[in-house]
């Protein structure tokens, strides 16, 4: 199936829409728009019909592109997708328009409840199948590609069948969607689990599967594994972007070419300034691509 | 090999109930290090039905502290899984969870806060009140008007002072007196009894003569049903009216 196609943003680089920052764009757009593409929302967070913050969201969209980031879908539940909430999203897709909509590649769901949260997967052949299952049956229903975000992990489970390289190359090619690469959660995942270079799994990933790149920060911690206490990385977004991730996006964008590139901050947020002199960065290097 | 919806089934028990350790086998962790890095998924999943629950029910949570709000959320959490995959609807029982807790307005004050929230994500009118049509009604049919309330309205009475707590965020010496609110479009009103009384009828479209004579039975004062009129249509309480 061909789903239709919204054009990409002439400045490839966007930041997340939080409600700290949204009186200031309203009010400032086109000296913002001199430095930022577009904006990301998690669209769970306008689902309200009519309400201020949807009417919000729509008159910043007059200014720019949006891009709906999804966090409640649970696409990788054994189960099938809770069919109310995908018809929110549909809703929120035909008035806003966005060039590109996705989620993650985890659970949050079981049965009739919610865990709210991007949990992990393993990667096997079944949940392969399922998640595919999903995935189609989410671009069927919005009648749109969908992108599907690499997760950061803290633990590892056993008898997996493949690696995530490989899990995200089947999904994709099985479904059609497309890769929303988070190389931030490249890092904390091959820093927390060990299990991979981020280079190597860079060269893993299909060439033409990456349809945005995701940069954000982290937060370090420690666990005790019986014997002695490790560091172990969580995916806060509440930091500046780190030297060693920065490193792995300039590897992305010299492997799989320029695509729209979002800042990320979800928590303890700082002046908007600070995010768009990361906004900046990433331009640079997109503009040396 | 364990199916993935045993999998994900035994990782939301865990989650629910730390002692429930089958997930433990699952992970290519040592037991303590595995229990370790649940505890981060398990910190974030509880950490955000506590957070979002904390940022609805703020002055609750200042009234009986912070460790037994905790406790109660906890307790919730369990109790009252969240239904939907957006976290914003979550927290809908926690004022009746609450209501047997000291004290003893905390369940009406809890409903308070749970409306304020709510009245976030409801949908604002399309239109505004149209005050020139309103101007040009005879006097002869005035009586027979029919308003209609914003429909996010949500009027809540209370034998407490909960508005006056909401107000000062902590606790206040005479509570036991009743007041009156209306929530609608992120504001709390607070309302005399007249005012209620006004509102509640306006809700069951009663006509405003059916109103006046309500309001006069009610009340001992003279009742000025021009100033109640103007200054709900001002604060956008009342978005519409029929003949």
């Amino acid at each position: 199936m061909s789903f239709r196609k919204v054009p990409a943003p002439a400045n490839l680089v966007g930041v997340g829409l939080r409600s700290p920052y949204i009186s200031h764009i309203l009010t400032n757009p086109k000296k913002i728009s001199q430095k930022i593409g577009w904006f990301e929302v998690h669209s769970e967070n306008y689902y309200a019909e009519e309400s201020s913050l949807q009417n919000d969201l729509l008159a910043i969209r007059k200014n720019f592109p949006i891009s709906l980031h999804s966090v409640g879908n649970s696409l990788g539940s054994a189960q099938k997708l809770d069919l109310k909430h995908l018809k929110k999203l549909k809703n929120l897709v035909e008035k806003v328009e966005p060039f590109l909509i996705s989620d993650h590649i985890s659970w949050g769901r079981i049965d009739e409840n919610h865990l709210n949260d991007l949990l992990p997967l393993p990667y096997t052949k079944e949940a392969l199948k399922a998640i595919s299952r999903n995935v189609s049956q989410m671009q069927d229903f919005l009648k749109r590609e969908i992108l599907v975000e690499n997760p950061s992990a803290y633990l590892a489970f056993k008898n997996q069948e493949m690696d995530e390289a490989e899990f995200i190359n089947a999904l994709t090619k099985e479904t059609g969607c497309g890769l929303l690469l988070d190389v931030n959660n490249i890092f904390v995942s091959s820093q927390n689990c060990a299990q991979f270079d981020p280079t190597a799994y860079l060269k893993k990933l299909n060439k033409k599967i990456v349809k945005e790149i995701h940069l954000a920060g982290h937060s370090k911690s420690q666990i005790f594994d019986g014997k002695n206490y490790q560091e172990i990385l969580i995916d806060t977004h509440n930091n500046l972007v780190c030297d060693e991730v920065w490193e792995i996006y300039k590897m992305a964008v010299k492997r799989f070419g320029s695509v729209p590139s979002l800042i990320e901050w979800d928590q303890d947020f700082p002046e908007f300034d600070v995010l768009l002199s990361e906004a900046k960065k990433a331009k640079e290097i997109l503009k040396n691509d | 090999m364990t199916d993935l919806a045993k999998i994900q089934q035994n990782f939301a028990k865990h989650i629910y109930k730390k002692s429930d350790k089958k997930i433990l086998n699952e992970t290519i962790h040592s037991d303590i290090e595995a229990l370790e890095r649940l505890n981060i998924y398990r910190n974030n999943v509880l950490g955000n039905f506590e957070s979002i629950l904390s940022s609805i029910f703020i002055v609750t949570k200042k009234i009986i502290g912070d460790k037994k709000f905790d406790e109660l959320t906890q307790k919730f959490c369990q109790k009252f899984p969240s239904k939907s995959g957006d976290l914003n609807e979550f927290g809908t029982e926690f004022p009746q969870f609450i209501k047997s807790c000291e004290p003893k307005y905390l369940k009406d004050l809890a409903q308070l806060e749970l409306f304020y929230h709510q009245s976030y994500f409801a949908a604002k009118p399309k239109k505004e009140f149209d005050l020139d049509k309103f101007k040009k009604i005879k006097a002869e049919d005035f009586s027979k008007i029919i308003f209609t309330l914003n429909p996010s309205c949500i009027l809540l009475a209370s034998k407490f002072a909960i508005f006056s707590i909401w107000q000062k965020e902590q606790k206040i010496k005479n509570f036991a007196k009743p007041e009156f609110t209306a929530i609608h479009s992120n504001k709390i009103l607070s309302l005399s009894a007249e005012e209620f009384l006004f509102l509640s009828l306006i809700l069951q479209k009663k006509p405003l003569y059916k109103i006046y004579e309500s309001l006069c039975k009610k009340s001992k004062k003279e009742i000025d049903i021009g100033a109640l009129i103007n200054r709900f249509i001002a604060d956008g309480t009342i978005i519409k009216f029929a003949l």
